[in-house]
């Protein structure tokens, strides 16, 4: 009984000793660029988005609300192609630019700044070759550090077929309207938009409208050889695509039909398996994905290859008037 | 008997079992990185890539990096899982890159490797005041040099001979072109026949390179970098050394056309030379001869009929540097 007085002494100055160091959960740590920056080789211009990392004690939601917060003051933005090696060939400097406003929400969405070459500057496509990157580049002096990311720089599509390229008048009553073929590759996916132009005539103005189709041709799997792609299309799939996707509206008077455009797009495989994760998210995927060294974000880009201006024939308008798909939206000759 | 032979083999089995675990447990990981690019300016962020680091008793992802971006011995990241960083310089100098990576029982070891930053290449334009044309100039290691070759004087006949009449005198490309090849001039037209063999017949202010203008370049070789997407046309360093290669004037034949760069220099004690580059033959790598002696052309592939007035009867343009 003697023994348990001091010990319990002993317990009780060690439990509120303790309780006397607050523990601080707020510790200092240099701020974390984030990157994301999604290009395309045929644009002029490219535009990269960087923002920060911030930590705060409390009322998260003021900080947020701060630009100072989430914006780095200067920031060195390169973006350069290097070839496997890592020689640089090209290097453009991007430029911080006010663009427009952001939708109001959690973070600060004025001045909502991104970094753009500053005109433009088209790849040089002599010097492009299937093994150089895109490498972006920025330096922040604020906190001494470096960022760099780096991505495929993707092939525009070469199509086998059709061997006319520039637009022509299509028949959708024939078998083969018209019928692409590429090769399939391990390295990219392939996304295919068909794009269907028309008017729309409301209180006697005729407003432009369009509706659109997308397929996506999966890259190969590692075991899975190179394969010829095929797709052809015509009226079976044409028309009844036209009458599911128009809904019928009391207030349209009349359609007209204006053109078809084909947009084929060469995603890298890693880009496009990240752009599933994030629309499907698993219970086994728990860290975000991230290509940036030294920060946090996604670094990517795409080619983009249109084929635009394809029309219809009187037969095949004649069956956008009056065939069983479609004749309910009001399609007029013209 | 029998117990003490027991005992002598379980001695020797854990003698040889504990040296064998010690020998496991001592091996340090082997580090391996790359750098990308291996020559940057003060613009370039160098992407270091030590991915590759292995162990025998660690797992790849096990093991842990840490950076020192100057070897001054003081390190510029703490250990880390994540084996790709990145970092800028700025100032131009060779700079020593140490990795050290850890393994999980703590044992250590480090790799360094250089990587060279220069200052952004500047250019310029420069007007030769005697005829009123126009070169490109790049200031590369220290110095300004002309990014095109001369073309000062006039053109003649490939099969006629130049003639020492105070005027320069140079022979046309294989394809009948002056630019962007320039002149090509034998050795007397070059140095006004030798009344000048510093100057030659560059600008006012410029003058044939000499061995101590080519100092950074020699570095750079040393690294055995990839010349052309450096040094040829439309490369980084802006000098644009077109494959010129030489013309024999006497047998009116072409030489290393499209495969190496040659331009005159001059030699301090030995007046003569020329510098050739060569590059874009199959494995790339910048070479830089200065013939000073009879036997570095044969050696390079001057051929021997052309005899021993060679500076005479062979053609090469000349670029100029400009004096300090």
């Amino acid at each position: 009984m003697n023994r348990a007085i001091p010990i319990f002494g002993l317990l009780s100055i060690l439990a509120f000793g303790s309780c006397n160091n607050d523990l601080d959960l707020v510790y200092y740590a240099d701020p974390i660029p984030v990157v994301y920056g999604i290009l395309c080789p045929q644009d002029s211009v490219h535009r990269v988005m960087i923002r920060r990392s911030f930590i705060c004690g409390d009322s998260v939601e003021h900080y947020a609300k701060q630009p100072d917060s989430v914006l780095f003051g200067t920031v060195q933005v390169n973006m350069e192609v290097r070839s496997d090696e890592g020689s640089v060939l090209e290097r453009y400097n991007f430029q911080p630019e006010v663009f427009a406003l952001r939708n109001e929400g959690f973070f600060a969405s004025a001045p909502n700044i991104l970094y753009a070459t500053r005109s433009t500057q088209p790849v040089n496509p002599l010097i492009i070759n299937t093994f150089d990157k895109y490498t972006l580049t920025a330096y922040f002096p604020e906190i001494d550090k470096s960022i760099i990311a780096e991505t495929w720089i993707p092939p525009v599509l070469m199509l086998a077929s059709p061997a006319r390229l520039d637009p022509f008048e299509m028949d959708m009553l024939v078998e083969q309207s018209i019928r692409f073929v590429w090769q399939q590759s391990q390295t990219y996916n392939i996304e295919m938009i068909t794009v269907f132009n028309y008017l729309e005539e409301i209180n006697y103005e005729w407003i432009p409208k369009s509706i659109k189709h997308k397929r996506t041709y999966p890259h190969l799997g590692k075991n899975q050889y190179a394969s010829r792609e095929e797709l052809s299309l015509n009226g079976d799939w044409f028309y009844p695509m036209v009458g599911g996707r128009i809904k019928k509206d009391p207030s349209v008077s009349a359609r007209k039909f204006v053109s078809i455009d084909f947009l084929f797009f060469t995603i890298p495989a890693g880009a496009y398996d990240n752009y599933l994760y994030t629309q499907y998210p698993t219970d086994y995927s728990e860290s975000t994905f991230s290509n940036i060294i030294n920060g946090q974000g996604l670094f990517t880009a795409y080619s983009r290859r249109e084929l635009k201006g394809f029309t219809l024939g009187t037969a095949s308008i004649d069956s956008l008037v009056s065939g069983k798909d479609t004749r309910d939206l009001g399609f007029v000759r013209w | 008997m029998k117990h003490f032979r027991t005992c002598l083999v379980l001695c020797a089995s854990l003698v040889l079992f504990s040296g064998g675990c010690k020998l496991f447990e001592n091996s340090p990981p082997v580090v391996s990185f790359r750098i990308q690019p291996e020559v940057g300016d003060t613009a370039t962020v160098f992407y270091l890539d030590a991915t590759d680091v292995t162990d025998i008793r660690t797992a790849a992802w096990q093991l842990q990096v840490r950076w020192d971006f100057n070897s001054d011995g003081m390190w510029d990241t703490e250990f880390s899982h994540v084996k790709e960083n990145a970092w800028k310089y700025h100032q131009e100098g060779i700079y020593q890159i140490t990795c050290e990576c850890t393994d999980t029982k703590g044992n250590r070891s480090a790799l360094t490797l250089p990587v060279r930053v220069q200052n952004p290449i500047r250019d310029s334009l420069l007007t030769d005041s005697r005829d009123g044309q126009t070169y490109r100039t790049v200031f590369l290691f220290n110095r300004w040099w002309m990014a095109e070759s001369l073309r000062y004087g006039q053109s003649v006949d490939s099969t006629a001979a130049v003639k020492d009449n105070e005027i320069p005198e140079y022979y046309l490309n294989p394809a009948g072109i002056v630019s962007p090849f320039g002149g090509y001039y034998t050795w007397p037209e070059a140095t006004n026949y030798e009344r000048d063999t510093s100057r030659g017949i560059c600008p006012e202010g410029w003058h044939l390179p000499r061995v101590e203008d080519h100092a950074g370049l020699e570095d750079f070789c040393q690294l055995g970098y990839f010349t052309k997407k450096y040094l040829g046309i439309g490369g980084l360093f802006h000098i644009n050394l077109e494959r010129s290669g030489m013309y024999h004037v006497p047998s009116g034949t072409w030489h290393r056309t499209g495969t190496w760069s040659e331009y005159w220099m001059t030699i301090p004690g030995r007046m003569k030379g020329f510098v050739s580059w060569m590059h874009f033959s199959f494995n790339d790598i910048p070479k830089i001869y200065y013939d000073a002696d009879f036997y570095v052309p044969e050696w390079i592939g001057w051929n021997n009929d052309w005899g021993f007035f060679t500076y005479k009867k062979t053609a090469i343009p000349v670029r100029c540097v400009k004096d300090e």
